[in-house]
């Protein structure tokens, strides 16, 4: 590497890269390294929008990026001062489960829940309105002349009369807030507060603002962030703000499988897209090569940005990271020591030891052992191989990665595999930026504290343990994600495990078999269902369209993966291949009796599982009960 | 883990001494101290654990209170055996009334056997009926160790989470600029619980302050609490955050969450309720007195049956006479802007 561009100070890079390891970044970390993604713009239009995107995608950086403080910060350098230069002012609200379940319970009708939370919306967001215009009016150091009328208008919306100016509306606002939290501390069905009709106020407000001659072509957005966290009928209270907007427009940020309600308070009436909204998807934005290259992005601008790295000069990520090709990665397990001693044992004629041993080693490798499992003759399969070479290119291609596994398989070796390499690490990833960024970071961090130093590039050796490392703690932190952490935990646990065991497997398993489906044939119950659900919707579980995709909440139509940042915990392959069968029940047994459950699914390949745990996963090995 | 807990030695020196000399609000129950409960309505709630039935089994206390058993109900609701009343738990108005007519007008509240959901509206109607108001809680003797232990799951404690939602009568709707929010966190031995609480709140790790029991109720109680959210604990960098409060003391607790919460500024607090129930105690009360802005987070767990074993010490606090003696006044049901 040509010269050092950044100057080594291990402490302090350390220091930086711990503070790093918390997910949610402070404003300043957010707004001074946000990259706009390629669908920005489209969030940028006048149009109600859903950003589709699971957790890590950057979905809340670009919504928070979105709003009007976010955009000032992104600006302060290009002349936010200027009015002109602002096409829109979004205002940013984060979906708080502990205040929207207050909002529920057998006291009344989810009708009538339904308009105490509207209600409570037209309080939040004219309470976010009288900021904005507080906000602009020092900001520009204009005022946007909102007549005492239009004041007195929108108070009267909420039932409040002689609001005459911004300050006033925002002091009844506050009262009404704290006067309906007392309401709400005190339930008492017979004596209800005064309600204000669902969106009257908001649409007053934003009608107001419009109407300023400083607003002329602007757009406004009320950007909801993380709907999933709204129940069910509360869902349909927004479609029903989403639907019916008129001066201003939403940006909804969901996760997948979170929007669960489409219809609005019309039951015949649901929000479609494009009709009502633009759909975002983040998977599909950013999928495949467009996420390298926003990844690349992404990474290189945050290395850069940390001091004391000692990072030398290099153009893209790939120069950083050591990359070993799977040949080169089969001669480091000992491949040719391995064959070697085969073919000495095997009494085979010499013209056959020496044609085998001008093979590549893995391929001669695939010979031996595919000759072991089947109980083939070695030496007839040999010639077959030299006979036929080509019938064989295609089973060496399915079978290559495999053979990594097995290289390893019973030896006591620190890693079984190794995963390095820029593609590979963004592929463990799963199009995930967050786990992406946590991955190089740890990279970097294990690195530094290297027993020699830090050496660029990084050698596989680390980038391997830090891949793990990322696996663990993404099954240490999955517990903790929803309700149902616990059963995700045990679910990933039981997968991680087979997938293990099918890793190494050259008979009785497809090569790489990391997938899973449910037979179309059985009706999935609501347990199983809403496992699957949770497990996509926490990014346990991937999934991609099956054969026959119906509908999004069909689970019948799918095939599921784990998120490949488990395989190097796991100790599989992280390339997405090929899929096996798993039973509803099988499915819940590997929650509620995963040791029986996993037998069984093995068991039906004729598979013991009787190989010894990979190291990492030897604390679990009450749960595998090995 | 010990660097952890060396470090926030200073804090925990602290917490005990200020404990020594808070005396007079908790005593050890004993046959001295029944006395002083003569007469008093004794509202308490069986649950699964032998500890919440343990003190009616004891002829001296028994016969020195009058029984007030309370069952609590699907949807909020309670009800009250002795008049076979039935009232919502989120009706502070309707629950006050409730409760002066079972119990009358001196109580003694025993929350070892109620959920949190139960005993915390009960807190806060009780001390407007009672200025005197008492509470009792019994410790475990045992807690269930996992079937599987894991580093951070060494206690098998809970059936599931049914995911944050308000404690009646403690809902929090103000809105405020969420950026300067701190999250003070009662711990215990469920590092999930913590690390669920943390993902719905998503602070910023500097404003995460992490309470752990300690004195425990037993001695090595308050390491295991540490090893139990230390993954947490390193993830977010809050080592130097920790502080200590004895296990078994809600004023401990009361007072470590205030200094907390007089550090912020303006700041709203957010207590996470996942540490012991004399620990919940206390942030309730925090919640009633605190004239910072605070919000009880609870994220409703589902106890296991059979969670604990045995009954340890009891513990009388005069919680009436805290709240005299801070001399801010408790907010009442009744309390508007």
């Amino acid at each position: 590497m040509a010269y050092e561009q950044n100057v080594l100070d291990p402490a302090r890079a350390l220091d930086a890269l711990g503070r790093l390891r918390a997910e949610w970044l402070t404003d300043d970390q957010l707004f001074s390294w946000f990259l706009e993604p390629k669908y920005f713009p489209s969030l940028e239009s006048s149009r109600s929008c859903v950003l589709k995107g699971g957790r890590g995608t950057g979905k809340t950086t670009v919504l928070r990026c979105l709003s009007y403080q976010g955009q000032e910060a992104l600006m302060k350098e290009t002349g936010g001062e200027n009015i002109n230069l602002w096409k829109y002012f979004g205002f940013y609200y984060r979906v708080n489960t502990n205040r929207v379940t207050a909002f529920q319970g057998e006291e009344f009708t989810d009708d009538k829940w339904a308009k105490f939370f509207a209600h409570y919306l037209n309080i939040l967001f004219c309470g976010q309105l009288c900021a904005f215009v507080d906000w602009f009016e020092n900001k520009f150091s204009v005022s946007l002349g909102i007549p005492t009328d239009d004041y007195a208008i929108i108070g009267d919306t909420l039932g409040v009369s002689g609001c005459k100016s911004n300050d006033q509306l925002l002091l009844e606002l506050r009262r009404m807030q704290v006067r309906f939290e007392a309401y709400l501390n005190n339930l008492d069905p017979d004596d209800l507060p005064f309600l204000s009709l669902q969106g009257a106020p908001v649409d007053e407000f934003c009608g107001a603002i419009k109407r300023s001659v400083h607003m002329g072509g602007k757009s406004l957005f009320l950007i909801v962030d993380e709907f999933e966290n709204l129940l069910p009928f509360q869902q349909r209270v927004m479609n029903t703000l989403i639907k019916q907007a008129d001066d201003y427009g939403f940006k909804i940020g969901v996760r997948e499988l979170g929007w669960r309600e489409r219809r609005t308070l019309n039951p015949t009436e649901q929000l479609v897209s494009p009709a009502d909204y633009e759909l975002i998807d983040i998977a599909s934005q950013i999928g495949g090569s467009n996420f390298k290259e926003f990844a690349e992005d992404v990474c290189r601008a945050r290395l850069r940005g940390i001091s004391g790295l000692g990072l030398p000069e290099f153009a893209q990520m790939s120069d950083l990271l050591q990359d070993i090709s799977i040949d080169e990665e089969a001669k480091i397990q000992g491949v040719e020591a391995n064959i070697t001693k085969q073919l000495a044992k095997s009494n085979l004629p010499t013209s056959l030891v020496e044609y085998a041993s001008s093979l590549p080693p893995l391929r001669t490798y695939l010979i031996l052992e595919w000759s072991r499992d089947y109980g083939l003759n070695v030496a007839r399969t040999i010639e077959e191989h030299r006979f036929q070479p080509k019938s064989w290119d295609d089973r060496y291609g399915n079978y290559k990665y495999t053979l990594l596994f097995r290289l390893s398989a019973g030896r006591s070796l620190r890693h079984r595999k190794y995963y390095s390499g820029w593609q590979t690490l963004a592929r463990i990833s799963g199009g995930n930026i967050r786990y992406l960024l946590q991955l190089i970071y740890e990279c970097v961090r294990l690195n530094l504290i290297s027993e020699n130093g830090p050496e660029y590039p990084i050698s596989y050796e680390i980038q391997t343990q830090a891949s793990v490392d990322m696996g663990r703690q993404s099954l240490s932190e999955l517990e903790g994600l929803s309700v149902n952490g616990g059963k995700l935990t045990r679910m990933v646990l039981s997968l991680g495990r087979i997938f293990n065991v099918f890793s190494d497997k050259i008979k009785n398993v497809a090569p790489e078999t990391n997938q899973f489906s449910l037979p179309e044939e059985r009706l999935i119950d609501e347990s199983a269902n809403q496992l699957l659900q949770s497990a996509v919707m926490h990014m346990a579980l991937l999934r991609s369209a099956g054969t026959k995709r119906t509908d999004e909440s069909s689970t019948k139509d799918f095939d599921y993966a784990l998120h490949p940042i488990f395989a190097p915990y796991f100790s599989y392959s992280h390339r997405r291949k090929r899929k096996t069968t798993i039973t509803q029940d099988q499915l819940i047994g590997l929650v509620d009796s995963p040791r029986d459950t996993i037998k069984e699914i093995l068991s039906a390949k004729s598979i013991l599982d009787d190989g010894d745990l990979p190291q990492q996963l030897r604390l679990f090995s009450d749960f595998y009960d090995k | 883990m010990m660097g952890i807990f060396h470090n926030s030695c200073a804090s925990l020196v602290i917490s005990m001494t200020n404990e020594s000399l808070r005396f007079g609000y908790s005593e050890v129950l004993s046959e001295e101290t029944y006395s002083s409960l003569r007469e008093h309505s004794y509202v308490h709630e069986f649950s699964a654990e032998p500890r919440s039935k343990s003190l009616l089994g004891v002829d001296e206390f028994a016969s020195s209170v009058n029984s007030c058993p309370v069952r609590s109900l699907e949807s909020s609701r309670l009800s009250f055996e002795t008049t076979s009343e039935e009232v919502s738990l989120r009706n502070a108005t309707a629950l006050k009334l409730a409760l002066g007519r079972a119990a009358g007008s001196e109580v003694v509240l025993d929350i070892t056997g109620m959920p949190h959901n139960t005993w915390a509206p009960l807190v806060k109607v009780g001390l407007d009926l009672d200025a005197d108001l008492k509470v009792i809680y019994s410790e475990p003797q045992e807690y269930r160790a996992a079937e599987f232990p894991q580093d951070d799951d060494i206690f098998d404690l809970s059936e599931r989470i049914n995911g944050v939602s308000p404690i009646p009568q403690f809902a929090k709707i103000s809105d405020f600029d969420e950026r300067s929010t701190r999250v003070i966190a009662m711990l215990g031995f469920e590092g999930a619980r913590f690390k669920y609480l943390l993902n719905e709140i998503q602070p910023e790790s500097s404003d995460i302050f992490p309470i752990i029991g300690a004195p425990g109720f037993r001695i090595e109680y308050p390491f295991l609490a540490l090893q139990c959210n230390g993954a947490a604990i390193e993830k977010w960098d809050i080592q130097g955050n920790i502080r200590y409060a004895a296990s078994n003391s809600p004023f401990s607790a009361f007072y470590e969450i205030e200094s907390i919460v007089n550090s912020g500024g303006d700041s709203h607090n957010k207590i996470g309720l996942v540490g012991t129930k004399p620990h919940a105690l206390g942030a309730v009360l925090t919640a009633l007195l605190s004239s910072s802005s605070v919000e009880l987070v609870y994220d409703q767990v589902v106890k296991k049956a059979g969670r604990t074993t045995g009954v340890g010490t009891s513990h009388l606090y005069h919680v009436g006479r805290f709240v005299n003696d801070v001399n801010r006044p408790a907010r009442s049901a009744n309390d508007a802007a």
